[in-house]
């Protein structure tokens, strides 16, 4: 009986197993550096008798490249390319594909490697990375529909299975009910083109979430001030944002920021300047599931960067404005060793420059190479980025496709481009170690 | 009614029974009639004739060639060749015939008593008792009944001696014509006997013909007769069924042939059936020549039958008097079937009739029991019965054939996952035997493995008990908690196929160590080779539960005052004998991981069961007598230790003892049942806690043994709903030429068939295209493969690939299939080249990237036929074969990636084979072969 009652007791006592969940995946991305990335999406690229893009490319390594461009449900071309490591390419849109819009994937058989798109044409200078994730969520804030100011969402869907989005827009008026922006199909190896404008007019500030419930999309804005453009997407989450380009020429910026989570996320902004820093210029506040517009003109003069900084996750992007002029790009949400800039160069036409950020206490010396399709054009060139300060370099060698910029410390990059009455942000891609 | 009448042309003589007749005189002129078959003991039987104190007129010889005819005419005997022919040559004074077969030896004063005892009943034929030749004690026959489809029905025991208990002159069904006598008169009326009948159908046709024709037959016990047995030696078994048949035929009005012939041709059937797997493998043969004798034969039975309307005066009614209700074959299968579970609660010597003895056999409670037990089986069991083994956990399949599993268990390829020269799990081997000898027949090789096992075990269990003098109640409700008792529910609901048979065949190897010791060494050496048998059977499909016999021969010892240490002495041969059988399983794996490797279902018994079943412990043990207590203290142990040790998943115990766990919990459970149930039977003048008590465990018991209510409504036994039979159809459906890939599932661990490998936030395995099967429910240790394919799955959950189908095409997948949604699903919503196939079960995704298993220098993909590749005609190689690396795949062979390159030997790519376990798989089978011969050879015949 004891035995019997001793077996009960300890059979009894033996540890269940606790009951299995399954966690699916967040459904929104981490903003992060580019470790082995493989693919670039690019939702927005133009060729036509007016416009053309190149699509620049950028690898540390040999790689293997094959651009595809889905079209109608099915995968109109490819277009093979090599890529020496490291190297860069800027292929033009127009060479494989010429019928106006034209989103692309970007395959490279090995990484770290980074696509970007750059468009230009009469009053025309437009230009973004492409990302390399198709999260489930996507945060685009900045946009506005104010009148001649038409705001475009671009949603990509490269892959074989429909999908299926809701798009949740928030504006001035807070959320902005529209039964047209929901459960939005987008076919297999297609596109779908949202014009904002026409749903919800005369919006001045607007912030656009995406919300996927069936299949993957890439989405970018397209919004349009004149003849020009910006096109900027969603590269994730994060505490932090820098912007080491803010202003370039008569542009007056501002910073669209987007609070999806379901808190109040109070904000700091830090302002770099070639001088130095002055951290904690601005305070603010982003209520839960909403978005703020922050004027950044007159915070500084000349030229300068700005930091985010706040107690949550938060997508914010920066836009600068003129008369008929726009550019747009999201911000870096870390400081890097190591940064892409796919495209940067790749119009000889365009005055570029490249913005390096050095938001840390250490000086550093970013050494920067600029490539092409054969290697490395000329010898590394070199800056001094004190500690808190922003350097801007004119890139004044052409021909080039793209750059990649060290350094033995953090810091962020970007690169702009001006033209005549029309100016492009790019931001830089962040390499992983 | 006049005493004699003309009947049928011929004069008959047609006795009234209605006048009662005092001693009648010995006034017989008795011609004798020898039958010749074989002639080789002609001269006994005339030196038997001889030598009888009983005067005859004369005798003739029937048959045979000429040297029969010599030998006749030496001794003064006529011959003649025929029937017929005897019938003219009788003298005419004769008023009877005494028919005797040339094996037959009378005893001196035969006739003599064989005439006084037909006379003094006025019978029309009379027969003799026979006595076997050989060992002239034992009875072989003293007439006998038939059923109504005229098959005999003795009534005597196999070899039962003769003590005279017979002796009395009655009337019979039928008397063999080895020995009978008959009046001349209806003999010549008759038409003698039927040339075209075997001996014993020929005696059941004179007889009947006899009876109907108004004759009254009878066995005469003092009249002795040795008979050699050399005619029904000599007569196939289907010539005796096929002159029933046309006996049958000629004998009965159309009224009753109506219900005969179908049900006659129905219980044939059936137990032509059930005999080919009793020990008749020719039996469904042997019917087909019945019905084609009869066939051939249907004229001449026509006019014997018309015949034979003429001389009838007697109805059917008549002959059913002698005979007994029911089916003798179906009977006979009953006793075959519960031979080993029936209650013989008759003594030795009994002098009951024989008839009645018949109908006293159907009113055994135990009967009805087994056949309550088989309903409930078959009720419990019908869907696999008619759909198959469910494909679920590890309940899968078998494949289409057995020698190929063969093939791969003895040292050849583990086709499991990306493939392994790893030994496959013992069970595969055993279930791969059995379906061989169902003639590879996958689905009946399923039915008989699952079905069977819930049936043997249900009988195991009764056999068990019943050496525990347990009553019929007790042991019948613990053959019920067996197979629906908490354990068994739990582990078949986790789809553990193997844990399931082994429970089945648990009881058996228990008891085989539990029987009395047999006097002998060649019992003995049988004894140990059966229990070795038994344990070995066990391991096969619970590699731990071999120690069982051990344990619960130990346990016993503890708690059973009337146990002692020789069970345990002698389970331990047996285990050791169990061994060879998990080879060469056993021979690569190490201890620490058999006893860690693997899931099992978590043992967590519902509210009720578990409160019956304490109730049925600690009740039975608190008013339960010596015995009763003995057992269910014996049980309790085994099954809370059982149970204890299936609830050790999170400990880090493995699956192999977890289910060893469960088999013992299962039998223990069962023996608590069984002791529970028995206890108010036994309490009879007890005080009145006590039979509260007793009434109380009864009913805990009961309510344990009423789980198997739960197994009734799905009649899958337990197992769990099919989950990859329709559902991964679609593959075969969607195959190329060179059938059908891959299918990489996904989803949680218990969700998926067989074993699984762990990924982020699931588990995944790959199963072939044609759907998963038994072979491949275990995973090899990983290789490189499955190393890789590990890396390129967080690849892709990283969404760092863009084109998965292109990744996993190096692996043969072209489908991946989710049976729950998890991250890899998420992270392949963004990919390039796999597609959704709409309107399946489980979200599947097909890939647009060519992925064969195997494919050829010229991209032509080569087809799998398990285990080896085949190309199409005329193929060379190189061939890029998708199964983990291994040089002995061919000898051209080189390393491609993790895979092989080979060159292809006569369009065929082959692994070669690890030469140590197919050694072992061969040791393996060679003792299997020799335990089963030693256990046949060392039975012992006392059932003792």
């Amino acid at each position: 009986m004891v035995l019997i009652c001793g077996l009960g007791a300890a059979a009894w006592l033996a540890p269940a197993p606790e009951e299995a969940t399954i966690d699916l995946p967040t459904t929104t991305t981490t903003a992060g550096p580019v470790v082995a990335s493989n693919f670039s999406n690019c939702a927005w690229a133009v060729a036509d008798d007016t416009r053309e893009s190149v699509i620049g490319l950028v690898s540390l390594i040999d790689v293997d490249v094959q651009l595809t461009f889905p079209v109608a449900g099915e995968v109109r071309e490819t277009y093979p390319e090599s890529l020496p490591g490291p190297g860069a390419a800027a292929i033009p849109l127009s060479n494989i594909l010429s019928l106006g819009v034209s989103p692309a994937v970007v395959e490279f058989t090995d990484g770290p490697a980074a696509a970007g798109v750059f468009a230009r044409g009469e009053g025309l200078l437009a230009g973004d990375l492409c990302p390399s994730s198709a999260s489930k969520v996507w945060v685009l804030p900045g946009g506005t529909t104010m009148q001649d100011r038409p705001l475009d969402l671009q949603l990509f869907n490269p892959f074989p299975e429909d999908a299926l989005v809701t798009v949740e827009v928030i504006s001035e008026e807070g959320f902005e009910p529209a039964p047209e922006l929901e459960r939005v199909s987008v076919p297999g190896r297609s596109w779908r083109t949202l014009a904002l404008g026409d749903v919800l007019p005369f919006r001045q500030r607007l912030s656009v979430t995406v919300q996927t419930e069936q299949g993957r999309i890439i989405p970018a804005m397209v919004q349009t001030n004149g003849a020009d453009r910006a096109i900027w997407t969603d590269v994730g989450r994060s505490e932090v944002w820098e912007f080491p380009l803010v202003s370039v020429g008569e542009l007056q910026p501002f910073l669209g920021i987007a609070n999806d989570g379901p808190l109040e996320v109070t904000y700091t902004l830090d302002v770099f300047t070639a001088e130095g820093p002055a951290e904690g210029v601005l305070e603010g506040r982003v209520s839960a599931e909403s978005q703020d517009r922050v004027s950044l003109t007159g915070l500084a003069d000349g030229s300068h960067a700005v930091r985010l900084r706040a107690d949550g996750p938060v997508s914010a992007v920066v836009v600068g404005e003129a008369e008929g002029q726009i550019a747009a790009t999201s911000g870096a949400p870390l400081a890097a060793r190591q940064w892409m800039l796919p495209g940067a160069g790749a119009d000889s036409t365009a005055g570029v420059f490249l913005w390096f950020l050095n938001s840390g206490s250490d000086p550093l010396t970013v050494t920067y190479q600029l490539l092409d399709a054969s290697g490395t054009v000329a010898n590394p060139a070199k800056i001094a980025v004190a500690p808190g300060t922003v350097r801007r370099v004119l890139l004044d060698e052409v021909g080039i496709s793209g750059v990649i910029a060290e350094s033995t410390g953090g810091f962020s990059a970007a690169w702009s481009a001006e033209t005549e009455g029309a100016t492009a942000y790019v931001a830089g891609v962040p390499i992983g170690e | 009614m006049l005493p004699f009448a003309i009947h049928n042309g011929p004069l008959m003589s047609i006795p009234d029974h209605t006048q009662h007749t005092t001693a009648p005189p010995l006034a017989a002129e008795v011609a004798a009639a020898i039958l010749v078959r074989d002639g080789s003991r002609l001269e006994s039987v005339l030196d038997g004739l001889a030598g009888q104190s009983y005067e005859m007129v004369g005798t003739t010889v029937v048959g045979g060639g000429e040297d029969v005819r010599a030998v006749a005419r030496t001794r003064g005997a006529t011959w003649a060749p025929d029937m017929h022919s005897l019938i003219r040559q009788l003298p005419a004074k004769t008023s009877h015939v005494w028919l005797l077969h040339d094996d037959a030896s009378p005893r001196r004063d035969s006739l003599a008593a064989l005439v006084e005892g037909a006379q003094r009943v006025d019978a029309s034929v009379a027969g003799s008792k026979l006595l076997r030749a050989d060992r002239p004690e034992m009875l072989e026959s003293v007439g006998s009944a038939t059923d109504a489809f005229l098959v005999p029905y003795s009534g005597l025991e196999s070899e039962e001696l003769d003590q005279r208990q017979y002796d009395v002159v009655r009337d019979v069904a039928f008397v063999v014509g080895a020995s009978a006598l008959v009046r001349k008169d209806l003999f010549k009326g008759l038409g003698a006997t039927d040339r075209r009948l075997a001996p014993q159908s020929a005696g059941i046709d004179l007889s009947l013909r006899a009876r109907a024709a108004g004759g009254r037959v009878v066995v005469v016990p003092s009249s002795e007769v040795l008979h050699a047995g050399l005619c029904a030696e000599q007569t196939p078994l289907w010539r005796e069924e096929a002159g029933r048949f046309r006996v049958l035929l000629k004998v009965y009005r159309p009224v009753t042939l109506a219900w005969t012939i179908p049900l006659n041709i129905l219980l044939g059937l059936l137990y032509a059936l059930a005999m080919t797997f009793l020990g008749r493998k020719w039996a469904l043969i042997d019917l087909l020549r019945v019905w084609a004798w009869n066939l051939f034969r249907l004229p001449s039975t026509v006019g014997a039958r018309r015949r034979m309307t003429g001389s009838r005066v007697a109805g059917d009614e008549e002959l059913f008097r002698y005979q007994v209700r029911g089916s003798v074959l179906m009977r006979e299968l009953g006793d075959r079937i519960s031979a080993r579970v029936r209650v013989d609660d008759r003594g030795p010597g009994r002098v009951s009739d024989m008839v009645e003895r018949g109908r006293g056999f159907w009113q055994e409670p135990a009967f009805y029991a087994t056949l309550g037990l088989a309903a409930v089986l078959l009720i419990a069991g019908r869907s696999i019965l008619s759909e198959g083994l469910p494909a679920a956990g590890l309940a899968l399949p078998l494949p289409d054939s057995a020698w190929s599993t063969l093939r791969s268990y003895g040292g050849g390829w583990n086709t499991s996952g990306l493939g392994s020269p790893t030994p496959l799990h013992p069970s595969v081997g055993a279930t791969a035997i059995v379906q061989l000898i169902a003639l590879s027949n996958a689905r009946l090789a399923e039915v008989l493995l699952t079905v069977g096992a819930g049936g043997i075990g249900m009988l195991g269990t009764v056999r068990l008990l019943r050496k525990f003098e347990m009553g019929i109640v007790a042991r019948y409700g613990a053959a019920l908690a067996l197979v629906g008792g908490p354990a068994t529910r739990t582990l078949a609901s986790s789809g553990d196929w193997p844990g399931l048979i082994a429970i089945g065949i648990a009881p058996w190897a228990v008891d085989s160590v539990l029987a009395p010791w047999p006097l002998g060494l060649r019992s003995r050496i049988g004894y140990v080779a059966r229990a070795g048998l038994a344990t070995g059977l066990l391991g096969a499909f619970a590699p731990v539960a071999v120690l069982l016999p051990v344990v619960a021969a130990g346990v016993r010892v503890v708690v059973a005052e009337d146990a002692s240490w020789a069970a345990v002495a002698r389970a331990v041969p047996a285990t050791v004998l169990a061994v060879p059988f998990l080879f060469p399983w056993l021979y690569r794996i190490s201890g620490p991981w058999l006893l860690s490797h693997g899931d099992a279902q978590f043992f967590d018994p519902s509210l009720w069961a578990a409160a019956g079943f304490v109730a049925a412990l600690i009740l039975g043990l608190l008013v339960g007598d010596r015995r009763t207590a003995g057992t269910a203290g014996w049980g309790g142990i085994l099954a809370l230790g059982g149970l204890l040790l299936a609830r050790t998943g999170e400990l880090g115990v493995g699956r192999e003892p977890i289910v060893a766990g469960y088999v013992m919990a299962a039998v223990g459970s069962a023996l608590v049942v069984g002791a529970a149930v028995d206890l108010p039977g036994r309490l009879g003048d007890a005080r009145l806690w006590r039979m509260v008590g007793g009434r109380g465990a009864a009913l805990g018991g009961l309510l344990v043994a009423a789980g198997v209510v739960l197994l009734l409504p799905t009649g899958r036994l337990g197992l769990p709903e099919d989950r990859f039979s329709s559902q991964l159809e679609f593959a075969a459906a969607r195959a190329q030429t060179h059938g059908a890939d891959r299918i990489l599932m996904v989803g949680p661990a218990l969700d998926l068939p067989g074993e699984s490998r762990s990924g982020d936030d699931f588990s995944y395995r790959l199963v072939p295209g044609t759907g998963p099967i038994f072979p491949e429910a275990w995973l090899p240790a990983p290789r490189v493969g499955d190393a890789a394919l590990a890396e390129a799955l967080e690849r892709v959950i990283a969404e760092e690939e863009l084109r998965p189908g292109q990744l996993l095409a190096p692996f043969g997948i072209r489908w991946i299939v989710f049976t729950e949604p998890n991250s890899l699903q998420v992270a392949l919503e963004s990919q390039f080249d796999m597609r959704q196939l709409p309107g399946l079960d489980y979200t599947t995704l097909e890939s647009e990237v060519f992925s064969p298993r195997a494919v050829g220098p010229d991209g032509i993909a080569w087809s799998w036929q398990r285990p080896d590749y085949v190309g199409a005609g005329g193929a060379t190689g190189p061939v890029y074969v998708a199964e983990n690396q291994d040089r002995r795949w061919g000898d051209d062979w080189t390393a491609a990636g993790w895979a092989n390159q080979v060159g292809p030997s006569a369009g065929r790519v082959a692994f070669a084979g690890d030469k140590a376990n197919r050694a072992w798989a061969l040791g393996a089978g060679a003792v299997l072969l020799l335990l089963v011969t030693v256990a046949v050879v060392g039975r012992d015949r006392n059932g003792s």
